[in-house]
């Protein structure tokens, strides 16, 4: 049997191995072991939905003495995602001046991690996997030296770092009580110890989690990172697309590890709301088209997180799927957004106008991901925010839900209205071959999706979802007043809405996103003691 | 007295960490107080049984005069990663100082708003 | 008590690290820190930990941080710093050190109310107890330590490794700065190295040197080759042994040839590291050929050690001595 490991330390070897390499074919091997990995992942996750849970004790030691390595349907799902997607951001990549021996080794490095984290469980491999992650994304954002902020790279090594400190006193407090190190053993004993005495464990990694995650308030340091000019587009794609990802996948082991001891669910269902709003208010505030991007990222991850916290099947496979969704219709809008960079020569909203004839693919694609973001009938967006809502009918969450998608489409009208117009020169853009065929490639993902819906949610996950015709109707019609609303309110409130915003708007130092830390991490000790101190 | 061990210590000097993290706005302050932060943690995982009678983990003793061997291990790797983010965030700092010429974060976040403003 | 001493010691230097104003002293503060932290890891019986911290934490951290401080110098200097923005008020730093001592306060409640004093070993089956049991007749190792992060727990450390080589590549990477700057620095285009490998070389001579070499280089070698029998191990012999190229880059200095084959040993090191535990731990070979267990040891902490050195030497060399470029 081949080793699981081998999804990690492949591309390990090609990466450090493609440094050493002539230039000249160092592209070539890079997307020739990417397209293996993929369909190797493809492969495994077949595997594993017939077998239910494929495990590998590395060296075939006892279970808690060596490092196991785990993969469970959702294991599956995020491999997938994470091979596939990195293949098309090689792919889009082929042709541009920077990569070369470094990016292509750090970009693989970044892979590998990524995979590593996805199929480990053991807590400290974890840790390290995200360490030395974090060393290897401020590289890559801090790429491009002429445009690159410093002072961006260095709050995010930092914070980051803060945050993994915590993770791992929690991780020592953890396995005082308990002994082991694997998620599965830790679940069991963690089940037969008082509640009181895990409380500082788990608040103290969750709000790592939660950094990674960029949950309210400590996602501050995601519009630096992933908005920064420094980071070429794909890894700006990379970051919000797979990246993030990573930390709502450490919540959710988190929170099967301490299933029977607490119950996090009203906590996630809380901090995704107000994270949602957080995100919204300030993408409504940005001027900057990455940015604006950024803290949509923000504000979906909030809406994960609602999906989340709510524990029903439903909502659950509807976050599930939102993570897909989202790693898709950002990744496109990213790519996009660096196209139109590199054409235009600014970063400005307000500067930028005539896209949509300038370059009419990307165009059309950006258009699709925005109508998948937004929620769109027929679009793969509106099939997973029906499923995280379709449990809150009638409470208050539900009108926040609506709310929230009010405010999604009003910035991206904003970010629409730069496809309208007259560009400065006629001339149409000419993009290359390989990067049209990666857009493409996304925007048919968002359609198909949408379109077939159930039966993706019946592959991937194995779960029969009806979406019938009345509800989509109902839910299309929801859709248009929205847009319609947001399409008043945008004409009539835009400059306003803008300046206050623009008041509201935090940019905090480096001592306030610790203090953001540690608010986080009290109001969690808060409610794990039941809302007591 | 006997409160005074390994744990308490290191849980005080996670706190002194943070305190350097909150309050200080020098840069290299910053630096230093994340690596307080991070021995603390170092020592809080070797203190953490409190077995100052039993021998270290080597040669062929019998099991149970061994102190446990697991977190020290696992503390070696984390040394390694403390000096390696170490080294980068100097790094880094070196560079920001080239360009903004100030140790301070709010000083520097200033100067990065003041150049994005002028494009 | 004699451990206590040493923690409360611990926690003073601490303080006095982030109180002190002057940066070098706050940074020997820190060294000292480091140092202390080392002895009460050998109160706590845990030899390869404190000779870990005690080379890298105490020693190589505390020169790159002096070294770092130095840069600062040397280009605050050379220039003219430009003076365009908004001063720090006393009182704004008085309010801010308030809420902060606050918050950690705050911190400090929390952690010690909710802290599980009591909690006993857990009655069952621990990862440490089948560790003590069974090492040395799984993985041939004396040292416990080596034989978890060798041969247990080998997967990690290929990522431990792979820490150290992403920060030689960032090192490198992120010291180039080509940009305009903020300070006004004079030209010295004949000037690349920094003044401190000349002063540095006006004070060490070679016949010393010489002298010195051999047993560093002996002591280095001890440690790794024998961290399976004894304390020590592949980074903290691979530390030692930075060392000695740090000191001969600094007494001779020929910058890109050792540089760029420092490089290519490390990057042919780490394949190697993920190769070798790969195909003997990870697929099996260990239970088929139990003899060879030692020498994989061996083998491994020997890659370990080259690669930890070339790592260190490149951070050292890239960072220490190099300006612009």
């Amino acid at each position: 049997m081949v080793s699981l490991s081998l999804f990690v330390l492949v591309p390990l070897f090609a990466a450090v191995f493609i440094y050493l390499l002539p230039e000249k074919i160092v592209r070539v091997v890079g997307l020739f072991v990417q397209a293996a990995l993929f369909a190797a992942s493809l492969i495994l996750f077949v595997a594993v939905q017939a077998q239910g849970y494929i495990e590998e004790s590395l060296g075939g030691w006892v279970v808690f003495s060596g490092i196991t390595l785990g993969v469970d349907l959702l294991s599956a799902i995020m491999l997938v995602m994470t091979t596939g997607l990195f293949f098309l951001f090689l792919l889009y990549n082929a042709s541009a001046p920077y990569v070369r021996n470094l990016f292509l080794t750090l970009f693989l490095i970044l892979q590998c991690l990524l995979s590593g984290i996805f199929i480990s469980t053991d807590l400290f491999n974890v840790y390290v996997l995200i360490e030395v992650g974090t060393i290897v994304v401020t590289l890559l954002i801090l790429f491009k030296q002429s445009k690159r902020i410093l002072y961006d790279g260095l709050i995010y090594l930092m914070i980051n770092i803060v945050s993994m400190s915590f993770f791992l006193l929690g991780l020592g407090m953890l396995y005082r009580l308990v002994g082991v190190l694997d998620f599965a053993t830790i679940g069991e004993r963690a089940a037969q110890l008082e509640s009181q005495q895990l409380i500082l464990p788990c608040a103290l990694m969750l709000t790592a989690a939660c950094l990674k995650a960029a949950a309210f308030p400590v996602f501050s340091w995601l519009p630096k990172a992933h908005g920064t000019p420094g980071a070429p587009s794909v890894v700006s794609a990379v970051l919000s697309g797979l990246y993030v990802k990573s930390g709502i996948y450490l919540i959710l082991r988190l929170q099967g590890i301490f299933a029977e001891v607490f119950d996090l669910r009203p906590f996630f269902l809380g901090l995704g709301l107000v994270t949602a709003f957080a995100g919204i208010i300030l993408a409504l505030s940005q001027r900057d088209i990455k940015r604006i991007l950024a803290y949509s990222t923000v504000s979906q991850m909030g809406l994960i997180l609602l999906g989340l916290g709510q524990g029903t099947p439903h909502a659950y496979h509807g976050a599930l799927y939102h993570v897909i969704n989202h790693a898709l219709f950002k990744s496109l809008l990213f790519l996009v957004a660096g196209l139109i960079i590199e054409v235009y020569g600014t970063r400005d909203l307000h500067r930028i106008r005539g896209v949509a004839r300038k370059m009419p693919l990307p165009a059309i694609t950006a258009i699709v991901a925005m109508l998948g973001v937004t929620g769109a009938p027929f679009f793969n967006g509106s099939l997973s925010k029906y499923l995280i809502e379709s449990d809150l009918q009638g409470s208050l969450f539900a009108y926040g839900l609506i709310a929230i998608n009010f405010g999604t489409v009003l910035y991206f009208l904003r970010f629409l209205s730069m496809f309208k117009g007259a560009a400065s020169q006629e001339t149409q853009e000419k993009i290359p071959l390989n990067r049209q065929a990666v857009l493409v490639v996304f925007a048919m993902l968002c359609l198909g999706g949408g379109f077939f819906g159930s039966f993706f949610m019946d592959w991937i996950f194995g779960v029969d979802i009806a979406f019938p015709l009345p509800v989509a109707l109902e839910k299309g019609t929801i859709y248009l007043a929205t847009v319609a609303a947001g399409i008043v309110l945008h004409r009539v409130l835009d400059r306003p809405l803008t300046r206050l915003t623009h008041r509201l708007q935090l940019e905090p130092g480096f001592n306030e996103m610790c203090l953001a830390i540690l608010v986080l991490f009290a109001v969690q000790v808060f409610y794990l003691n039941g809302f007591a101190f | 007295m006997q409160w005074i061990n390994g744990e308490t210590i290191s849980l005080v000097l996670f706190c002194v960490g943070m305190y350097g993290l909150l309050a200080r706005r020098n840069i290299i302050k910053s630096i230093i107080s994340l690596m307080i932060l991070e021995a603390s943690v170092i020592i809080y995982f070797i203190t953490l049984h409190g077995q100052m009678d039993k021998q270290p983990p080597i040669g062929d003793i019998p099991p149970e005069m061994m102190v446990d061997p697991l977190p020290q291990a696992l503390m070696i790797t984390a040394i390694v990663i403390g000096i390696s983010v170490t080294a980068v965030n100097l790094t880094l700092f070196i560079t920001l100082y080239h360009r903004y010429g100030t140790t301070n974060w709010y000083k520097a976040k200033q100067l990065q708003r003041q150049e994005k403003k002028n494009g | 008590m004699a451990e206590q001493i040493f923690l409360l010691l611990l926690l003073l230097f601490a303080v006095l690290a982030l109180q002190q104003r002057r940066l070098r002293v706050a940074v020997i503060y820190l060294g000292v820190f480091s140092l202390l932290s080392s002895i009460v890891y050998l109160f706590h019986r845990a030899p390869d930990v404190a000779m870990a911290e005690a080379v890298i934490g105490s020693t190589i951290a505390t020169i790159l941080y002096l070294v770092a401080l130095r840069k600062q110098e040397s280009l605050r200097e050379r220039t003219a710093y430009v003076r365009k923005i908004r001063e720090d008020t006393r009182s704004h730093v008085f309010w801010h050190r308030i809420w902060a001592a606050l918050a950690a306060a705050g911190m400090v409640f929390l952690l010690f109310r909710f802290y599980p004093w009591q909690a006993e070993p857990f009655p069952g089956p621990t990862a440490s107890a089948y560790f003590r049991h069974n090492f040395l007749s799984d993985t041939g190792a004396e040292n416990a330590v080596t034989a978890i992060y060798l041969n247990y727990r080998s997967y990690d450390t290929i990522f431990e490794t792979l820490t150290l080589l992403v920060s030689v590549l960032a090192v490198i990477y992120l010291s180039r700065y080509q940009e305009k700057s903020n300070l006004r620095i004079d030209p010295q285009p004949e000037r690349r190295r920094i003044r401190l490998h000349d002063e540095i070389n006006e004070g060490i001579s070679d016949p010393i040197l010489w002298l010195l070499y051999p047993f560093i280089l002996l002591f280095g070698f001890y440690t790794i080759m024998n961290g399976h029998l004894t304390p020590g191990g592949g980074f903290q012999g691979g530390a030692i042994l930075a060392s000695v190229l740090i000191l001969r880059y600094m007494s001779a200095p020929q910058d890109d040839w050792r540089m760029h084959i420092l490089q290519i040993t490390e990057k042919l090191m780490f394949l190697l590291i993920i190769l070798l535990p790969f195909s003997f731990v990870i697929s099996g070979w260990h239970d088929a050929y139990p003899w060879l267990n030692v020498g994989y040891l061996i083998l491994l902490n020997v890659l370990i050690g080259v690669k930890v050195c070339c790592g260190i030497s490149l951070i050292f060399i890239r960072y220490a001595f190099y300006e612009s470029r």
